[in-house]
């Protein structure tokens, strides 16, 4: 059971959230675009969204830094 | 999460978070309040009173100012209450009878059905343009630009808005912020001195960054409150903040020198004057710093903050965890003149010699110089400042030290050069590029040298894979590098391009490019020149001063591709240390994209493997990168390119590139 973050798999396990994966991740980087199996997913959705065994997520981090 | 609260609004029923003003939440639902001393860029202030309004919360029934006045438990507002339009009828009354003239008060009044005061005022102003001390200028001047030029003199009739002293503020820099929020037009724009095209479309340019950075960056980067110095605690999470000369990129006590840190000990609450008037303010000041070593010893001074760059270079670069350290370095630096970047760089280039014993205490004049000793760096600095003992070798920059240390003591050239992170000469700055094949590129394939100005895309590269193959990050290595550049050209600067973002950005085509505020800076130089210009006509301009500094730099001895060559460090493990520091990622590479097993080598011949792999990778990033630019295999700009360009007329210019070799 995982889930493919950025190409690279990921433990997925029930209940995890988009907020929760983010923190396993360590991606504290804040200026971020996410999509889920393709659809973008707002920030303010993060913390209620619910992954799905198998989902694909792509934690685009934006260019910064200067 | 704050509280949910009920809120009904002239009968609409809402949920707010707790503390919500209620004519924020009157707006959510649709009600209009009139209100004319508010502004989403300042908090409220309740100035005008022409929002008040009557609420019933469980208390008595009583009139409120709106703007300031915080949902806390179930509420019920009445905005055209009896009570409620008699008090603001009363108020836009008197108000009428100081200003008669003034468009938005008429407005505010008739809504309410006055056309005409009763009272007489002794301070009565015709003017359609008179100030009706709303404040909004004096709280942007001080909240968003946070600049207090601007201030309130005397109180009751005779209150006025002035500068200090009624005399024009030197430190006023015409941002212009107080008059684009002036609802009666008292404050008036001055646009002759430098003839803009288009004065409106500069403005609402600025405006609207303004509004971007006031109201989202606190939710984003925190640039107005602690500057890029946010970042160390980011890039230690991702693996990329240099410790010991670049080696490894995440260190245990990187918390001490994290951004609450140096929040800690910013008091001034105010921009240093990096840019006057501008509202990201990213620049920082330490008050009251007292100096512990050289010739300031013992007095107290107030110190620009680290940036990100210093706190890694003067601080994790050199295994030095002490705040203190780090201001004091950035103090003398400044003081000195020394870049803080190349001096880190240096110096951890020096440390990593002493602990391999290239350098020793004969050597460096007694000074113990491993990593994490504070006062002997700072020592090393002050002898350079005097131009005496080890600091005159340590002066020179790496480049010659890399020579020097070879002649003079030995050591092995190939080492130097594994661990010098310098490229044309000029140190690296500090993000940790190893398992960024395109960052690597972002700073070796520079033309200035490996700064982080022209290309940062470790996050694009390594982290969201997004440019995988050698085109995808060639590609990223024409567009970021060219655009960047754009910023040099017209003398601004990059952070409010791609530091905060709109809020709407993830919606964008391209999110990395911040398409919105591409076209704010398309929009500035048509305000100012009065010529249309499109994003691709910005690249068009760039890339052409991108190539006149390519072959500036062939011209002196540097444009081709030797000299795009990186040290080693950025791109592999170069120790042993490093190597089994990370030895699950290296052999998995081994494994996955090299096809070798790893648990069949030696160490040795692990990390000569990857060493091989990976500078062949980057060579094959230089091809890609040169065919994306227009350059030949040798990195230099082919004469069709620079025809495309139409610099080919540059004096002398072809002829160098002929001399290079270049046919086509």
């Amino acid at each position: 059971m995982a889930l493919t973050v950025n190409g690279d798999p990921h433990p997925w396990r029930e209940g995890l959230t988009i907020e929760e994966l983010l923190r396993e991740k360590t991606f504290t980087f804040p200026l971020k675009v996410i999509h889920v199996n393709e659809k973008l997913v707002r920030k303010a959705d993060w913390g209620a969204i619910v992954l799905h065994d198998g989902d694909v997520v792509q934690v685009v981090h934006l260019v910064s830094g200067g | 999460m704050a509280e949910m609260i009920q809120v009904a609004i002239d009968g609409k029923q809402t949920e707010v978070p707790a503390g919500t003003y209620v004519l924020k939440a009157a707006r959510q639902v649709g009600v209009e309040i009139p209100a004319l001393c508010d502004s989403e860029l300042v908090e409220p202030y309740g100035a005008c009173r022409v929002c008040s309004v009557e609420v019933s919360d469980g208390r008595k029934q009583r009139i409120v100012t709106a703007c300031n006045y915080p949902i806390l438990k179930p509420t019920e507002v009445f905005t055209r209450s009896e009570r409620a339009l008699a008090i603001r009828r009363l108020t836009l009354e008197m108000m009428l009878a100081r200003w008669p003239n003034v468009e938005v008060l008429k407005e505010a009044a008739a809504d309410v059905g006055i056309t005409a005061a009763r009272f007489a005022h002794p301070e009565r102003n015709e003017a359609a343009n008179a100030c009706i001390l709303c404040g909004l200028c004096v709280r942007v001047c001080h909240e968003a630009v946070w600049h207090k030029v601007l201030a309130f003199e005397n109180r009751g009739a005779t209150r006025r808005v002035v500068m200090p002293y009624g005399q024009q503020a030197e430190t006023c820099v015409s941002c212009e912020s107080c008059a684009t929020v002036c609802p009666t037009g008292a404050i008036t724009f001055v646009d002759d001195p430098n003839h803009p095209a288009d004065p409106a479309r500069i403005r609402r340019a600025g405006a609207e960054l303004t509004r971007e950075v006031v109201l989202l960056d606190k939710s984003q980067c925190r640039m107005r409150e602690v500057g890029t110095a946010h970042l160390v605690e980011i890039m230690n999470d991702y693996d990329l903040l240099p410790t010991h000369n670049h080696r490894f990129g995440r260190h245990p006590d990187a918390h001490r020198i994290a951004s609450d840190k140096w929040t800690a000990g910013f008091t001034q609450g105010a921009a240093d004057g990096c840019a006057l008037g501008c509202e990201m303010a990213c620049a920082k000041g330490v008050d009251g710093f007292v100096l512990r070593t050289g010739p300031d010893r013992g007095k107290k001074v107030l110190v620009d903050g680290p940036e990100y760059e210093t706190a890694a270079g003067v601080g994790s670069n050199l295994g030095i965890f002490e705040p203190w350290a780090v201001i004091e370095q950035n103090y003398y630096c400044d003081q000195y003149g020394i870049d803080t970047i190349s001096w880190g760089a240096l110096m951890a280039f020096v440390m990593e010699c002493y602990e391999a014993g290239i350098l020793n205490q004969e050597r460096t004049g007694g000074l113990d110089l491993s990593f994490g000793q504070a006062q002997n760096v700072l020592e090393v600095m002050h002898q350079m400042a005097r131009g005496e003992g080890f600091g005159l070798v340590a002066g020179q920059g790496v480049r010659r030290m890399k020579k020097l240390f070879a002649e003079q003591y030995g050591a092995d050239p190939a080492f130097l050069q594994d661990i010098g992170m310098e490229n044309k000469g000029l140190e690296y700055s500090m993000y940790v590029s190893k398992e960024s094949l395109a960052q690597q590129g972002g700073y070796a394939l520079t033309n200035k040298g490996p700064q982080h100005d022209e290309a940062w895309l470790i996050f694009m590269d390594m982290v969201n894979k997004q440019i995988p193959t050698f085109e995808d990050k060639a590609e990223a290595l024409h567009y970021f590098p060219i655009f960047r550049t754009w910023f040099g050209l017209h003398g601004l600067c990059k952070l409010p391009w791609n530091d905060v973002e709109p809020e709407d950005n993830a919606e964008s085509e391209a999110p990395a490019k911040v398409p919105k505020h591409v076209q704010g800076y398309c929009n500035l130089v048509a305000g100012m020149t009065g010529k249309e210009v499109s994003p691709e006509d910005l690249i068009l301009q760039s890339e052409r001063v991108y190539n006149l500094q390519r072959i500036f730099n062939l011209k002196m001895g540097f444009g081709t591709r030797p000299h795009d060559k990186p040290p080693y460090r950025s791109v592999g493990p170069v120790t042993a240390a490093e190597y089994l520091s990370r030895q699950e990622r290296y052999d998995q590479q081994l494994k996955d994209e090299i096809g070798l097993d790893p648990t069949t080598m030696s160490l040795d011949e692990k990390r000569a493997a990857v060493r091989e792999y990976r500078e062949d990778r980057y060579q094959q990033l230089c091809d890609a990168v040169y065919k994306r630019r227009g350059w030949t295999t040798d990195g230099i700009p082919t004469l069709a390119k620079v025809r495309s360009l139409g610099i080919d007329e540059v004096p002398g210019l072809v002829d160098l590139l002929q001399a290079h070799g270049v046919t086509e």
